[in-house]
C-alpha cells in the first residue's frame, strides 16, 4: 500500500478494527430482531427437500431404515433441528423401523441430551419398533453393517445384547434395509460403496450447508434421492410435516443475516476495486 | 434460570468475546472445550473396547484378542527406534482394509455413474430450464476437464492453441464458479450454527419469547 493511501485508511473513521465490530454488531443485531419479532417471510421449499420428503413418504410399514447420526458438537448448532425432524418424521410412519447409527464418538452424547428428548416416539417400543445400535467407529464398520451385521454388533448403546431385539433378528443383512437416511458433513459415500452397489438401498440425508453443493453431483446422478440442505433443509421439512420447531423460526433470521452478508461482501468488493483503480492511477 | 442455562450462556459469552478482543476468558473456555472433547473422546472409545472387542471375546470370538497386542503396537512409535516399525503393521492394516473395501465399489459409485449424469439429454425435455441446466452441465463438465489437461500444450499462435486456451480459460471460471458456491454456502454455514446459539439465549436462557 502506498504512503498516501495508508495515511488515508489511517484518517479515515472506518478503520479495519471498527469495520470489523460493525460486522459483528449488525450480525448480532439483524439475528435477535427476526427471532423476537417474527416477519413471518415465506419459505420456499427447495426441489431437494421436496424429493427428500417424497422419498421418505414412500417408507411402508414393516420397512426397516437405517438412520445415521454422525455429528459432533461443533456441528451440532446447524445439524440439531434437521435431524430432530427427520427422525420425527419417521416416528411419524406408522410401522417403519428404525436401526439408529452413530459412527462418531462425540454423537451418541448429543443425541442422548438433546435428540432423543425432543422426540415424540408416538408409541413405537423400544427393540420392536426401534433401536440405538449407538457408536461403533470406522468405514469398515459400515461395512460389516451392510454384509454381516451379527457378527460385529453384539451390544446395542445401552449396553444391551442385541439378539433379544425383534427388529434386530430381522435385519440379516444390508438386503433387509429399504432406506438410509443420513446426518453427516458428508454425501453418505460409505453407504453408497458398502449398500447401495450392493443392494440398490435407497439413499437420503442431511448435511451441512459447505457440503450441500457436493451433494447435488449426486442428488443429480441419482445416487441421492433427496437432500436436506442444512438448517434451512430442516425447517423446510419442518414446514412440510406441519411440525415446526427451531429451524423454522430460525428462517427470518438467516434471511436477514443473508442481506447484511451480501450487503458486506459487495461493501469489500467496492473498496477493493476502488482501492485497486486508485493504486493503478498512480 | 437454572445451573444447566446459565454455565453454556456464561460459556458461550466467553467465546464470543474473542470478536473484541483475544482475553483471557476466551482461552479459558477455549481450553476447557478441547479438554472437555477429549476426556469425553477417551471414555467413549473406553467403552467402545467393552462393546466391541471384550463382548467378542466373551462370546468365543477369540480371533478379537488380536485387536489388543494390534492396538498397543499403535503406541510403539512412542518408544526407541529399534521397536517403532511395530506401528506399522497396524497402520497398514487398517489402510489396507479400508483401500480393499472401497476399491470393489469406488470406481462405480465415483466414476461411472458420475460420467454418466454428465451426459443427459441437451434438448427436447419439455422444459426450457431443464434443458439449459443440462447444456450447462455438459459445457461445464467438458471445459473444465479441458483444464485439467496437463500434457498438451499446442502452440499459442495456432488456432488451436487458442482455442484450447480460450477452452482452459471457461474451465477456470466454472471452477471459479464452483467455488463462490462453496463459499456462500459455508457463509450459511457459520449463519446457520449462530442463530441456534441466539436461539438459546433469547429463548431458553433470558425467556423472552
Amino acid at each position: 500500500m502506498s504512503e498516501r493511501l495508508e495515511t488515508r485508511v489511517r484518517k479515515s473513521w472506518l478503520t479495519p478494527e471498527r469495520a470489523h465490530y460493525i460486522i459483528a454488531i449488525g450480525i448480532f443485531i439483524l439475528a435477535s430482531v427476526p427471532l423476537l419479532t417474527p416477519f413471518g417471510l415465506p419459505l420456499e421449499i427447495s426441489e431437494t427437500t421436496q424429493a427428500y420428503y417424497d422419498t421418505v413418504e414412500t417408507l411402508k410399514p414393516g420397512d426397516i431404515v437405517i438412520y445415521e447420526w454422525n455429528m459432533g458438537s461443533a456441528q451440532f448448532g446447524e445439524m440439531g433441528a434437521p435431524a430432530i425432524v427427520q427422525l420425527q418424521q419417521l416416528f411419524n410412519k406408522a410401522g417403519v423401523r428404525i436401526i439408529v447409527f452413530q459412527p462418531t464418538s462425540e454423537a451418541p452424547g448429543l443425541f442422548d441430551a438433546n435428540i432423543f428428548p425432543a422426540l415424540d416416539l408416538k408409541g413405537k417400543v423400544y427393540g420392536i419398533d426401534w433401536i440405538n445400535l449407538g457408536f461403533y467407529p470406522g468405514g469398515a464398520v459400515i461395512a460389516a453393517l451392510a454384509t454381516d451385521p451379527h457378527q460385529l454388533f453384539l451390544k446395542d448403546h445401552y449396553g444391551n445384547a442385541l439378539s433379544q431385539y425383534s427388529l434386530w433378528n430381522d435385519y440379516r443383512t444390508g438386503a433387509d434395509c429399504e432406506m438410509i437416511i443420513f446426518n453427516e458433513v458428508g454425501h453418505g459415500g460409505s453407504y453408497m460403496t458398502q449398500f447401495q452397489i450392493k443392494w440398490g438401498t435407497t439413499i437420503v440425508g442431511a448435511t451441512v450447508a459447505a457440503q450441500y453443493a457436493d451433494c447435488m453431483l449426486y442428488y443429480t446422478s441419482g445416487q441421492l434421492k433427496g437432500v436436506l440442505n442444512s438448517l434451512r433443509g430442516g425447517a423446510e421439512l419442518e414446514k412440510l410435516t406441519n411440525n415446526p420447531g427451531r429451524g423454522l423460526s430460525a428462517m427470518d433470521a438467516m434471511s436477514t443475516l443473508h442481506l447484511w452478508l451480501i450487503l458486506v461482501v459487495v461493501a469489500g468488493n467496492v473498496q477493493y476495486f476502488s482501492k485497486r483503480r486508485r493504486e493503478g492511477k498512480r | 434460570m437454572n445451573i444447566e442455562q446459565l454455565v453454556p450462556f456464561i460459556l458461550t459469552i466467553c467465546i464470543w468475546s474473542l470478536l473484541y478482543k483475544e482475553n483471557p476468558f476466551y482461552r479459558l473456555v477455549e481450553h476447557m472445550f478441547i479438554g472437555t472433547a477429549m476426556g469425553y473422546a477417551i471414555v467413549i472409545n473406553i467403552r467402545n473396547i467393552n462393546t466391541v472387542t471384550v463382548s467378542q471375546i466373551i462370546a468365543g470370538n477369540y480371533i478379537y484378542i488380536l485387536a489388543f497386542p494390534l492396538g498397543l503396537m499403535v503406541y510403539s512409535r512412542f518408544f526407541p527406534k529399534s521397536i517403532r516399525w511395530l506401528n506399522r503393521i497396524p497402520v497398514s492394516m487398517a489402510v489396507g482394509t479400508s483401500i480393499g473395501l472401497s476399491l470393489r465399489s469406488t470406481p462405480d459409485v465415483y466414476i461411472f455413474q458420475q460420467l454418466k449424469a454428465q451426459f443427459l439429454p441437451l434438448f427436447g425435455s419439455g422444459a426450457a430450464l431443464t434443458d439449459f441446466s443440462n447444456i450447462m452441465l455438459f459445457v461445464s463438465f467438458l471445459f473444465t476437464a479441458v483444464y485439467f489437461i496437463y500434457t498438451v500444450f499446442p502452440s499459442k499462435t495456432s488456432l488451436a492453441g487458442r482455442g484450447f486456451n480460450t477452452a482452459m480459460e471457461i474451465g477456470k471460471n466454472m471452477l471459479m464458479l464452483q467455488f463462490g458456491v462453496q463459499f456462500g454456502n459455508t457463509v450459511v454455514q457459520r449463519a446457520a450454527m449462530l442463530i441456534p446459539r441466539m436461539q438459546f439465549i433469547l429463548f431458553d436462557f433470558l425467556g423472552l419469547v
